[in-house]
């Protein structure tokens, strides 16, 4: 018989490795459209730990096998160059809730000029090919700036916070339009204030801009650091589900 | 054997985007290109204005000469070798030494050069 992967995981990990990546896998299941852990030691394919095979990723140049967040796994450095993760296919995109949703994960800078270095860094970027309708989360060109951003039909709603954390952080970012609410969350906590006023978002992401830890696929504003453990939802989770997420066992 | 950074730039201005296409394309294909580790497999970062590329792998010494580059573009868009040699601006970063002294280049030119490497802001 068949040992599905997820319980293989659970049978071959230390006690504490088993438990962050299956507390992911139990918030709000039903929503959950993808999880890339980005713990692979070697490869270019990215798991997408929810299930659906045609949603793995493929990484560009990251240096796998870099000390992750304390889980028995591991986590990619990106050289701030060219890496990046394209997580870009036909499944995940028509899957994705630009009205509804979630994203989250865990970052740390190579170093402590990269607040100050003046160049954007992407940790994640779903954009549709119009550039009015997008999610992004980003270190902007100002110093110590972290930015959360959502845009639906042109209006956009970002959260600007002061960062210049160099230990490994949790990200996180909710959006419903129905509710009409984006949140932003660092460590589990929130940062800002509740954004209102959302626009309905329209289209589907594009194929070369649906990517982990930079611009779009050709390396544009590429992450300068570690990253990963980053699941997609679509709904906003709670206050309480995302200190959980930000919480390593 | 060479891992870092090379920066591509100068075509020959008569080139249309099909040829410019080609010979990025070619460049895609130099280097390491299946191992297990991405950060040794070729991978590229084009300028926004497709006018320049850096290309990042695991290269053998013999394929990142400047005649060697030269002769790559000039097969894959069908011209003499002397009409890409003579407009080509090539540069190794830290060429010789260790893969962090050619990334922490790369990046200084990355930034000195920020506004043409950047993406254009949106909204």
């Amino acid at each position: 018989m068949e040992t599905p992967l997820i319980d293989f995981l659970f049978l071959k990990d230390a006690p504490r490795a088993r438990q962050y990546y299956k507390k992911v896998l139990g918030i709000d299941r039903a929503n959950l459209i993808a999880y890339w852990p980005l713990w692979e030691a070697s490869g270019s394919n990215a798991v997408n730990l929810e299930g659906t095979v045609a949603r793995d990723g493929t990484y560009s140049g990251a240096t796998l096998g870099q000390q992750g967040i304390g889980d028995g796994h591991s986590m990619p450095l990106f050289d701030g160059v060219n890496d990046l993760v394209n997580v870009n296919s036909a499944s995940f995109r028509s899957a994705f809730n630009g009205n509804e949703g979630t994203v989250a994960g865990w970052s740390i800078v190579s170093g402590a000029g990269v607040w100050t270095d003046g160049v954007e860094r992407q940790v994640m970027r779903f954009l549709v090919g119009d550039f009015i309708n997008f999610v992004f989360i980003r270190k902007t060109t100002g110093d110590n700036e972290f930015s959360f951003n959502r845009s639906a039909a042109g209006v956009g709603n970002n959260v600007d916070i002061t960062l210049s954390t160099t230990d490994l952080f949790h990200w996180a970012w909710t959006w419903s339009d129905s509710a009409d609410q984006a949140i932003a969350y660092i460590d589990g906590l929130q940062v800002g204030s509740i954004q209102t006023g959302l626009s309905t978002f329209a289209g589907t992401i594009a194929s070369d801009r649906t990517v982990l830890f930079a611009a779009d696929s050709g390396g544009q504003e590429p992450w300068s650091g570690r990253g990963g453990h980053v699941p997609v939802w679509t709904a906003p989770l709670s206050a309480a589900a995302i200190l959980d997420l930000a919480t390593v066992p | 054997m060479f891992r870092g950074y090379l920066l591509i730039e100068g075509l020959p201005p008569g080139f249309t985007a099909t040829d410019r296409r080609q010979a990025w394309d070619a460049l895609h294909r130099i280097g390491k290109q299946d191992t297990p580790d991405p950060h040794r497999n070729n991978h590229i970062r084009l300028r926004p204005d497709s006018l320049a590329q850096i290309v990042e792998a695991e290269f053998d010494d013999s394929e990142i000469t400047r005649s060697a580059i030269v002769a790559v573009i000039a097969q894959a868009v069908g011209l003499p070798e002397a009409a890409i040699n003579a407009t080509l601006d090539y540069t190794i970063f830290a060429e010789g030494q260790e893969w962090e002294q050619s990334r922490l280049d790369c990046l200084v030119f990355l930034k000195t050069n920020q506004a043409a490497w950047d993406a254009p802001l949106e909204n």
